[in-house]
C-alpha cells in the first residue's frame, strides 16, 4: 500500500491541475483579502456581520475593523476558511485527481496487478490529505502576505489559537475531499462531482438539513442541529478558540465522514469492474 | 495440462441478462502467440479483462501459472496488459509515466524506465510529453507499461488499431521480438487478420461471445493452403485409390469433400484413376482458401461477417 501511496504522491506532483489548483486558489485568496480591505472601508460594514452567524447559501467572506476590535491577520484567517473559499479549490481538485487514472484508462494498466483495488483508493485519500496541507498552509500563507499588504501594520492575533483552529480545518478539509473523492468514484463523472462539491461548498444543502432538523427537534429536542454534525457544518461553525468538546466533535464527525467515505470508494473501486 | 500457461474453462460474462462471453475455453502454451481473432463486439476484450484481472467472471474458471480462484490474487503482477488503448497521462512523459507504474510495483532499478523505452523504440522522447505522441508511439509506450514487473503473459487488446502502415510495423516487431527474445507469452486480440497471421501461434475464433474454434498456426495454413478438392458422394472411397498413389497429405473436410494438400500437379491423373475405379467426381480442382474467407465461414457467412 506504501507503494501505491508514493505512486499517488508522484503523479499528483507532476499534474498540471496540482500547481493551477493551487494557483488558482492563492490568486482567489489574494483578490479575497484585497475585497475585504474594500468591506471594511464601506460604512456600513457592521451590518454583515449580525448574519455572520447564520449558515447562510454562498461564499462570503466577512472581517471586522473597528476601534474595539481591531482586525488581525488571524481575523482573515478565520473569515477565509471559515467560508470555505479553500474547500472548493481543494475538491475541485479531489474531483480531477480522484478520476484521471478512470479517464486516462491508467487503472487498467495498473487495476489488475495490485493484490487489492482498494489500497489505490487508500492512496487517493493519502494523496489528497497531502494536498489538504500543502493547501492549508499556502492559503494562510498566502492570506497573511496580502493581510500584511492591504492592512500595514496589521498584527497576527492569536497565534496559539489559530494553529490548533488550522489543524482541526486541515482534518475537515481533508473529510471533505474524502466524501467528494468517494462520490467521484462512485459516480464517474467530473461534473457532476464538481457541482456537488460547489453546492456543499455554498451551502445549499443547508435546505435540506433544515428540513432534517425539524424533524431532528421533534425527535431530540429543540437543541439539535444537525449542521454540527456534518463536515461542511462544523468548517463553518468551528469558532477560532474552540471547547474541548466543539473540538471532539468535529474531530469525531471529520474521521466518522472519512471512514465512511473510504468505506464506500474502497467498496466501489474493488468490485466494479475496470 | 502442465504445459499451459493459461486455461480457461467455461468462462462466462453476463451483463443483465446478455451473455458477453459464454463458456468459453481457451488453452494457450507457455511461449506461444495466441491470436483471438473476432469481430468488434464478439467479445474479445471482455474475456481479456477478465484475464487480466480487470473484470470478474459471472461463471467458469481461470486457470493461470497453474493458480486458480483466490490464489490468481498472488500471481496478478506476472500478467502484464493493455487492454482498450494505452492508459497514459498525456501531461507527463514516457519516463515519467513508466516510472510511475514501477513505483506502484516497487521497482527502484537504476536505468530500468530507459531500458524498456529502447526496448520499443521510445528512448529518443526525452521529455516530450505523452499526449504529445503519434498513436503508433503511445502504443509502443502502452505496451512498455505492460512491460514494467517483467510479466511471463503480455496481454494485447487490438494493438495495432487505427495504427499507419509503418506504425503496424514497429508495433507488429516489439511483440515478436518480445515472445522470442524475452520468451514471453502473448495473447493478442484483433479482427485484422491478415496483421494477426504473421506473429500468432495459435489462434481461438470467437463469436458473439462463444469460442467456435481453437487451432494451432500450422492446422490454419493447412485449412488455407492450397490443395486438390475433390467433391464426390462417399468420400472415403477414395483412400484407397489415393493409397495406391501415394498421397499421404489428405484430409476428408466433410461427407463431400476430400482435400489432398500435396503433389498439386497430377489433378488430372488422379481424376483419371478415381474414375478407372469407378468413383464419379462431380468436381475437382486446385483451390485455396483466403484466411478471412475461412473466418467468415466460421462465424456464419458474410453476412455476419
Amino acid at each position: 500500500m506504501l507503494s501505491a501511496v508514493k505512486m499517488d504522491l508522484y503523479r499528483m506532483c507532476r499534474t498540471r491541475s496540482f500547481w493551477g489548483v493551487l494557483i488558482a486558489m492563492i490568486l482567489f485568496t489574494v483578490c479575497s483579502v484585497a475585497m475585504t480591505k474594500m468591506d471594511t472601508e464601506l460604512p456600513d460594514t457592521a451590518q454583515t456581520q449580525e448574519a455572520e452567524d447564520e449558515l447562510f447559501i454562498g461564499i462570503g467572506v466577512t472581517v471586522e475593523d473597528t476601534q474595539e476590535n481591531p482586525l488581525t491577520a488571524a481575523d482573515e484567517i478565520y473569515a477565509h476558511f471559515s467560508s470555505k473559499l479553500p474547500c472548493i479549490f481543494i475538491c475541485i481538485f479531489a474531483v480531477i485527481f480522484s478520476v484521471a487514472d478512470f479517464h486516462t484508462g491508467f487503472i487498467k494498466t495498473i487495476g489488475g496487478q495490485v493484490e487489492n483495488r482498494g489500497y489505490l483508493v487508500v492512496s487517493k485519500g493519502a494523496a489528497l490529505a497531502v494536498f489538504t496541507a500543502i493547501a492549508t498552509v499556502l492559503g494562510t500563507a498566502a492570506i497573511l502576505a496580502a493581510s500584511w499588504v492591504c492592512f500595514p501594520g496589521i498584527r497576527l492575533g492569536a497565534g496559539g489559537e489559530l494553529a490548533v483552529y488550522l489543524a482541526v480545518q486541515f482534518l475537515q478539509g481533508t473529510a471533505l475531499a474524502w466524501i467528494i473523492m468517494a462520490f467521484a468514484l462512485l459516480t464517474k463523472s467530473s461534473v457532476v462531482s464538481v457541482s456537488v462539491a460547489v453546492c456543499l461548498c455554498m451551502n445549499i444543502q443547508t435546505l435540506f438539513y433544515g428540513g432534517l432538523n425539524r424533524i431532528a427537534q421533534r425527535l431530540a429536542g429543540d437543541d439539535f442541529d444537525i449542521t454540527k454534525y456534518t463536515v461542511t457544518g462544523n468548517i463553518f461553525y468551528l469558532p477560532m478558540d474552540p471547547a474541548g468538546s466543539d473540538l471532539v466533535r468535529c474531530i469525531l464527525t471529520a474521521a466518522v465522514f472519512m471512514a465512511a467515505a473510504l468505506a464506500a470508494g474502497t467498496a466501489v473501486v474493488r468490485r466494479r469492474d475496470i | 495440462m502442465k504445459d499451459y500457461l493459461l486455461t480457461t474453462n467455461d468462462l462466462t460474462k453476463r451483463y443483465g441478462h446478455q451473455k458477453a462471453v459464454d463458456r468459453v475455453s481457451v488453452h494457450i502454451k507457455k511461449g506461444a502467440v495466441y491470436g483471438l481473432i473476432g469481430r468488434n463486439g464478439a467479445g474479445k476484450t471482455t474475456f481479456l479483462r477478465m484475464v487480466a484481472g480487470l473484470a470478474k467472471p459471472t461463471g467458469g474458471e481461470i486457470v493461470l501459472f497453474g493458480c486458480r480462484g483466490k490464489e490468481l490474487e498472488n500471481i496478478r503482477t506476472r500478467v502484464g496488459c493493455l487492454i482498450e488503448g494505452p492508459g497514459l497521462y498525456p501531461g507527463m512523459s514516457a519516463l515519467e509515466n513508466l516510472r510511475t507504474k514501477c513505483i506502484l510495483l516497487g521497482i527502484h532499478k537504476k536505468g530500468y524506465e530507459e531500458e524498456l523505452l529502447s526496448l520499443v523504440g521510445l528512448s529518443h522522447t526525452g521529455r516530450k510529453k505523452a499526449g504529445r505522441f503519434s498513436l503508433g508511439m503511445r502504443q509502443r509506450l502502452g505496451i512498455a507499461l505492460a512491460l514494467v514487473g517483467e510479466p511471463d503473459l503480455l496481454i494485447l487488446d487490438e494493438p495495432v488499431n487505427g495504427l499507419d502502415p509503418q506504425g503496424i510495423v514497429e508495433v507488429r516487431e516489439t511483440i515478436q521480438r518480445l515472445n522470442q527474445e524475452r520468451n514471453i507469452t502473448i495473447l493478442i486480440s484483433s479482427h485484422i487478420l491478415e496483421e494477426l497471421s504473421k506473429i500468432a501461434t495459435d489462434y481461438g475464433i470467437i463469436d458473439h461471445g462463444s469460442l467456435i474454434q481453437e487451432i494451432s498456426r500450422e492446422e490454419l495454413m493447412e485449412r488455407c493452403s492450397e490443395r486438390i478438392e475433390i467433391a464426390m458422394e462417399h468420400p472415403e472411397r477414395a483412400i484407397p485409390v489415393l493409397d495406391r498413389m501415394g498421397f499421404k497429405r489428405y484430409q476428408m473436410a466433410d461427407k463431400e469433400h476430400i482435400y489432398i494438400f500435396e503433389r498439386l500437379e497430377e489433378s488430372a491423373a488422379l481424376n483419371m484413376e478415381l474414375a478407372k475405379a469407378g468413383l464419379p467426381v462431380r468436381s475437382i480442382g486446385v483451390t485455396s482458401e483466403e484466411l478471412e474467407n475461412y473466418f467468415i465461414q466460421l462465424v456464419g457467412g458474410e453476412q455476419n461477417a
